[in-house]
């Protein structure tokens, strides 16, 4: 039995994984722990769950987009949230004593302090980010990143120059599949396991009865970070209610989004705040989005082709690997009109190519192993010992 | 240890500010207009000071296309990638309309420089 020890960041899609991982790994007679918020860990993965608390500081909302949003998370989160949590960090490992550490690609205080006291560390890729290595023909900009990685290594001090800390020289887990990733080459020390979806707490209510089955289903999100864009200035709610509006004949959609941004739907449009993503999938014909790896994941996994539009951080690589993959099509979230919206919905609605391709990344993922798959590959890399 | 020296002719944006010529910022107006696929209104407000990413808007597929684009129109020397490669982030970001004429201008010279 060994004992792990997750290293998170206050962000909803990276901690539900963390979850199932965690389960996974509590099943297999391991003990268990968090260090992070605890008002963001607390509800998504259950209250029984030993957590350290890093406290939390307010970061500035997402609202830059694509390479702008890369500078923003890096100089305005990643960093500063690596000063910040580094001494609750080191308190949580010298309390808890873990066997690995299990620290999010850009929860680098983990890689620091498991570098530091020579603990095994694992990283977690909970989003496209660096797994792909977007940046690998910018080197100036991968400059950059390990000119950022060096501050935080110095500001901890560490003696030297810092080794990549988004990458784990022991192992690396990217929740994603061979089938999105295309042709690139890992080493062998990356486990690509897929989608680790676990149990979550008990689902919104959904008025089932108001689901017609001659017609299809289209669900429209922008996830969890995206609101303030999709509601600002470029309106996308409005614009996909657009597309949808005349096609009541043979669609439903169902949008989520904030209150009162739609202040009056047609009756075949149905807005809510919250639905039950998990289960309302299988029953969906195509999911519009974003593109955040969490929606397009439990998209995949259900078969559900993709329209995406992606916004910031790794969502343009995401819908480029849907593409890629058959998957779905990408259309340009700042000035996608709806008489465009509503061709890609109607093109994937068409053509059973879209859910073909997406059932071969469905399967792909089931392949991959997922949360299971990802408990034991740390437990061999517990198993393997002192470093 | 010794770098070994590879002669690479600039690319950088010329540090002295040179106005660029109305009729090639138009000209990548146009192909600014083929690659996003907006309409003549939003072609006609692209200037000279319009940044690329942070007020046109472009992602990575547009760019893409652009690079091609700008091949076809002004030959190889007009390499968008190069031009991209060598920048900064920060310079990334700020690369505007005029930057591109500029690049594109010098472009013309070195490859008349070439034949």
């Amino acid at each position: 039995m060994s004992r792990f020890l997750f290293v998170t960041l206050p962000l909803t899609g990276h901690i539900y994984p963390t979850g199932a991982i965690g389960q996974a790994l509590a099943d297999r007679g391991h003990d268990v722990a968090w260090v992070g918020s605890q008002a963001r860990l607390r509800p998504l993965i259950g209250q029984g769950a030993e957590v350290f608390g890093t406290g939390m500081r307010p970061y500035r909302g997402q609202a830059d987009t694509k390479l702008a949003s890369v500078r923003s998370l890096w100089e305005s989160f990643v960093v500063p949230f690596a000063k910040f949590t580094l001494p609750s960090v080191e308190e949580a490992v010298r309390a808890y004593r873990p066997d690995v550490l299990i620290v999010d690609q850009h929860a680098l205080a983990g890689a620091v302090v498991a570098e530091r006291h020579g603990v095994l560390w694992a990283t977690m890729a909970s989003s496209s980010m660096e797994i792909t290595r977007p940046y690998r023909d910018r080197p100036k900009i991968e400059a950059w990143i390990g000119g950022l990685m060096a501050r935080v290594w110095a500001a901890a001090g560490m003696p030297g120059e810092p080794p990549d800390l988004r990458f784990s020289p022991h192992l690396v887990i990217a929740l994603t599949s061979r089938e999105l990733t295309g042709g690139l080459e890992f080493p062998d020390h990356f486990a690509l396991v897929g989608p680790a979806i676990g149990a979550r707490p008990p689902a919104a209510p959904f008025p089932w009865e108001w689901l017609d089955a001659g017609r299809a289903h289209v669900l429209v999100t922008v996830g969890t970070m995206a609101e303030n864009n999709a509601t600002d200035s470029t309106n996308f709610y409005a614009r996909a209610v657009e597309a949808l509006r005349p096609l009541g004949d043979k669609v439903q959609g169902i949008v989520i989004a904030p209150a009162d941004v739609i202040p009056d739907p047609p009756d075949h449009i149905m807005v809510a705040t919250k639905v039950p993503l998990l289960d309302l999938m299988p029953r969906l014909d195509v999911v519009v989005c974003h593109g955040g790896l969490n929606t397009v994941c439990e998209a995949l996994i259900n078969a559900v082709p993709l329209v995406i539009a992606p916004l910031t951080r790794d969502q343009p690589i995401n819908a480029a690997q849907v593409v890629a993959a058959g998957a779905g099509v990408r259309v340009n979230f700042d000035r996608v009109r709806p008489a465009e919206l509503r061709a890609a919905i109607e093109h994937v609605l068409g053509d059973p190519a879209y859910r073909e391709a997406a059932a071969r990344v469905r399967d792909s993922f089931a392949q991959a192993g997922g949360a299971a798959e990802a408990a034991a590959r740390l437990e061999r890399l517990a198993a393997s010992g002192t470093r | 240890m010794s770098v070994p020296s590879v002669s690479v002719p600039s690319v950088s944006v010329p540090s002295v500010p040179v106005t660029p010529d109305p009729d090639l910022i138009a000209e990548l107006a146009g192909l600014l207009l083929e690659v996003t696929g907006e309409d003549g209104a939003w072609a006609a407000a692209v200037t000279a000071q319009s940044r690329l990413e942070l007020d046109l808007k472009l992602d990575s597929v547009e760019v893409a296309a652009l690079a091609v684009a700008l091949r076809e129109a002004y030959g190889d020397a007009a390499d968008l990638e190069r031009l991209l490669v060598s920048l900064e982030i920060d310079e990334l970001l700020a690369l505007t309309v005029g930057d591109l004429a500029r690049y594109v201008a010098g472009a013309a010279e070195r490859g008349a420089g070439a034949a």
